[in-house]
């Protein structure tokens, strides 16, 4: 072997040892201040990367979504039309729900803390993460609901520093969720399909699912909190040699165009 | 002075690979920039071994930014600039573009199969949860993957064999 051979050699498993060890460090959990010092310097670049993605793609979507606009808003028109109706028999329904609470006395339920963080990074790989430039020094825990402003479901904290946290999405394929649909309370467990959508699994074949039923994420989550829209049943998988069917759901959250996000400290339950 | 700018540009890049280039996705499979660098660096390095230490720490930037279990990247990316490296000093005359092409497919199918067998072994030491893949997806995945990565690496290997990278990095050292 020649000098040069084995010093490359001996360079790339020196490096190799380098990586064994870090590991064993992030273990141990000693790269704490490393991780917060790479995430602080990235994150001027992340918001400006941001910033100018978003200049563009604002203004290539004006011209792409022009020629939808007709079409859009008509449909916006009649579902504004449902959408106020149902309001209306909400609200009713809230009123009588305030009622018994007081004759029932029942103590209402708290109202949940949000924290407001701007997603600053996205890494779309096998596992499907959102970074936040949130982090402890805000109440951030590992565990903790993500949502939207609609309480729609996003996912869930998977790994917090001082001034950052990592968020797992509920498309990613390893992400687990129980939920349940909303009109004919069928449960089941949602999970992403590799980044390619949403798959509701674990369905009994008898239950009687619809189509455009919304998931609305289980009460009887771990750490996730109940009544979170997830998304709709676009379409319904079913085989008669199987104990149970699976639907595919529609995200009701647009990830490509998320922006801000808040999470959830105090569930209020 | 040099190794400042290298940790920079280096931070910039990766930076860049998690915002900007996150929003470009064929099959929800995005560039990756820095398997880019790494794949066509270890066809390059035989030419030149200054290359070498440019994988080291982007590799390290991302694992630190990305959601894997601490190593899995950096590992992957060392793994497949190892792969190519030895490969190339055996297989690659000076002007054979075929081979480069075939050592750059062989690498990206090396990284991502890389990638799975780590997270796998990261569950099985209690260091992360499962991941749940079947063929197709992966295919599909492995797929994007060579069509994106092999491209991206493929100007990036044009940019190295056209002296652009080094003579700025040979330029920084003289400065410094």
């Amino acid at each position: 072997m020649s000098q040069g051979r084995f010093s490359k050699t001996f360079y790339l498993f020196s490096v190799l040892a380098v990586i064994l060890l870090l590991i064993f460090f992030n273990y141990l959990g000693w790269l704490s201040f490393p991780k917060n010092f790479v995430y602080g310097a990235s994150l001027p670049f992340m918001k400006l990367f941001q910033s100018v993605d978003r200049q563009i793609a604002g203004a290539f979507n004006f011209w792409i979504e022009l020629k939808n606009l007709n079409r859009e808003n008509k449909v916006l028109g009649d579902e504004k039309q449902k959408l106020l109706d149902e309001n209306i028999n909400l609200k009713e329904v809230l009123r009588e729900n305030e009622l018994l609470r007081q004759q029932l006395a029942i103590v209402p339920p708290e109202k949940e803390q949000l924290v407001l963080a701007n997603i600053v990074g996205y890494l779309p790989q096998v596992g499907q993460y959102f970074l936040l430039d949130e982090g402890s020094q805000r109440g951030l825990k590992e565990g903790m609901t993500v949502i939207t402003a609609n309480n729609f479901f996003v996912g869930r904290l998977a790994e917090v520093g001082d001034r950052w946290a990592k968020v797992s999405l509920v498309l990613d394929s390893n992400f687990l969720v129980n939920v349940l649909t909303q009109e004919t309370r069928v449960r089941g467990i949602v999970r992403g399909n590799h980044g390619l959508g949403l798959i509701m699994e674990m369905i009994p074949i008898d239950a009687q699912i619809k189509t455009g039923e919304s998931i609305l994420t289980s009460e009887i989550n771990d750490q996730i909190s109940g009544g979170l829209f997830v998304g709709q049943i676009s379409s319904i998988e079913k085989k008669e040699s199987e104990i149970f069917q699976q639907a595919i759901l529609q995200p009701a959250v647009d990830f490509n165009k998320l922006e801000k996000v808040f999470v959830i400290i105090n569930s209020g339950n | 002075m040099a190794s400042f700018l290298f940790i920079a540009i280096s931070l910039i890049g990766v930076t860049w690979q998690l915002t900007t280039l996150a929003e470009i996705s064929l099959w929800s499979v995005s560039p990756n920039l820095v398997l880019a660098i790494v794949l066509a660096g270890a066809i390059f390095s035989q030419e030149s071994s200054k290359l070498a230490w440019l994988v080291f720490l982007p590799a390290l930037w991302l694992d630190f930014l990305s959601g894997y279990p601490f190593g899995v990247m950096t590992l992957g990316f060392w793994c497949s600039f190892f792969l190519v490296d030895f490969l190339a000093t055996r297989w690659i005359k000076k002007s054979d573009l075929l081979a480069k092409v075939s050592l750059l497919l062989i690498g990206i199918s090396f990284f991502e199969i890389s990638q799975i067998l780590l997270l796998k072994l990261a569950f099985f030491l209690n260091l992360a949860a499962d991941i749940s893949l079947n063929g197709w997806s992966f295919c599909l995945r492995l797929a994007a993957s060579l069509l994106v990565n092999g491209g991206l690496a493929l100007i990036l290997f044009w940019f190295f064999s056209r002296g652009f990278f080094l003579k700025t990095y040979d330029r920084a050292i003289k400065t410094k």
